[in-house]
């Protein structure tokens, strides 16, 4: 889908944390990086009307998020660092389940198609455990699923690892980037999971900056924080 | 190929969750208000028996007292939580310990309710008592079934949360050397809360539920 920002800034009270941001980006692994507060969670929850712009539009797939927040959130699946706040309810599998309600499924078919995405990701054996005693990276994993089993065209992640160690970080980033059939935006502070993307966009002081290769913007990313 | 665990299958693990569930409000009920029409010489004993009698019940669900002692001491911060102001406060000892008791005694009933029980069938038979004809004008004013079994699988959520920005704040105050009585925890459990309803509800949009 081509997410188009056009001449869009946003400001809170006091601050702005978008600065009059125009670009086109169709790529399917699009990478976000940035130091703090510059500007990157604004952007990824302008794509499913979390934010709305101060002046200026967003259009992604043709949906203006602004205008149509619940077309956004039906092709748009968003991932926080927190997984905790993603849980919705007790159980892993009643958790999956609860995305497709509403979906006009039958009971047994929503149960099979949360326990085939469960098994996609290798947790299906912790279906009926509470999803709160899950280790943060399971809990990850279980967000990650609850919002792939309604087949999203469209994942936003933000700083998606943050909260998880070298080994969980790596199973996330292989389930996001290598193994997802879908578009992505991936907002990081690892590098490492950020040069696997096809394009970084690189944001500073509430602008892109720089836009490019992963490795050519990671190596100024690098050079100007020197 | 799932491993399920096997449900216990005790007398209370199978009793229909809406009748379970009326049954809990009851109890919870009668453990709050002060019956009128009995004796003042019984009056104190009450909410020691109401404690008694949810021990006979986990006992029933649960062999042996395990379980209920292990529910106790999960709630023991909440229960200083509850009984410790109270005291600086100056309020009588016969009290305190009265009106701790039976809020310890609902949470203890709540406890068992929901280790006895499936949420999903929870939710199923609040949906479908919501949707009988009986409540049809709870439903005209625009109380949503489904709005309302959500609410009760989010409390039942947030509950572990809780319990776990608890655990966190005194782990904190400890680490810093302060000794985390009730008062100072307070003020950051207030924020850890607020921080995490916060961040919750931009989650539920995101996920398409309209709050
Ligand atoms: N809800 C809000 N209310 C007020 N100010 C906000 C809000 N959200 C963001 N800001 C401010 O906007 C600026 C950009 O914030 P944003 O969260 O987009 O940065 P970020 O690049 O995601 O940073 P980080 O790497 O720390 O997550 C910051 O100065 C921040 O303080
Ligand atoms: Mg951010």
């Amino acid at each position: 889908m081509l997410i188009e920002f056009d001449r869009v800034s946003v400001a809170f009270e006091g601050t702005i944390a978008l600065d009059d941001v125009s670009v086109k980006l169709d790529q399917k692994r699009i990478g976000v990086i940035g130091l703090n507060g510059s500007g990157k969670s604004t952007f990824a929850r302008l794509l499913n009307g979390l934010v709305k712009p101060t002046s200026g539009s967003v259009f992604v797939g043709g949906v203006n998020p602004a205008e149509d927040a619940k077309a956004a959130r039906a092709q748009t699946g968003f991932i926080f660092s927190n997984p905790d706040v993603q849980i919705i309810m007790p159980t892993v599998l009643e958790d999956v389940a609860f995305s497709l309600r509403g979906s006009g499924l039958k009971k047994a078919e929503i149960d099979a198609k949360s326990r085939a995405i469960l098994s996609r990701f290798e947790i299906e054996h912790l279906a009926d455990q509470a999803a709160h005693s899950l280790s943060s990276g399971q809990k990850q994993l279980l967000a990650i699923c609850a919002i792939l089993v309604t087949e999203p065209k469209l994942i936003v992640a933000d700083e998606p690892t943050a909260l998880l160690d070298l080994v969980n970080s790596r199973r996330i980033a292989r389930a996001l980037l290598s193994d997802l059939p879908q578009q992505i935006v991936l907002v990081t502070h690892d590098l490492e999971l950020a040069a696997g993307c096809d394009i970084l966009v690189r944001f500073a002081g509430a602008k892109i900056v720089q836009i490019g290769e992963p490795s050519t913007v990671i190596s100024s990313y690098l050079a100007e924080n020197a | 190929m799932t491993f399920v665990k096997p449900l216990n299958s005790s007398l209370i693990h199978r009793a229909a969750p809406g009748p379970k569930l009326l049954a809990l409000i009851l109890l919870i009920t009668a453990i709050s208000i002060e019956l009128p029409f009995i004796d003042d010489t019984i009056k104190p004993w009450i909410p020691a028996c109401g404690l008694l009698f949810t021990a006979a019940l986990y006992a029933l669900a649960f062999p042996g007292v395990g379980k209920f002692l292990e529910q106790v001491w999960n709630l023991k911060l909440l229960i200083a939580l509850i009984s410790i102001p109270q005291l600086l406060f100056g309020t009588p000892l016969a009290t305190v310990l009265s009106a701790t008791v039976r809020l310890t005694d609902a949470m203890l009933l709540a406890a068992l309710f929901s280790l006895t029980t499936k949420t999903r069938d929870l939710l199923d038979s609040i949906e479908s008592a919501l949707g009988a004809k009986w409540l049809s004008p709870l439903t005209r004013l625009g109380l949503k079934p489904a709005t309302v079994s959500l609410a009760f699988a989010m409390t039942m959520n947030a509950i572990p949360m809780i319990m776990k920005f608890l655990n966190q704040t005194k782990e904190a105050q400890s680490a810093r050397g302060v000794k985390p009585t009730p008062v100072r925890m307070t003020i950051p459990l207030l924020v850890a809360s607020l921080k995490y309803a916060d961040e919750y509800a931009e989650a539920l949009t995101a996920r398409g539920v309209e709050v």
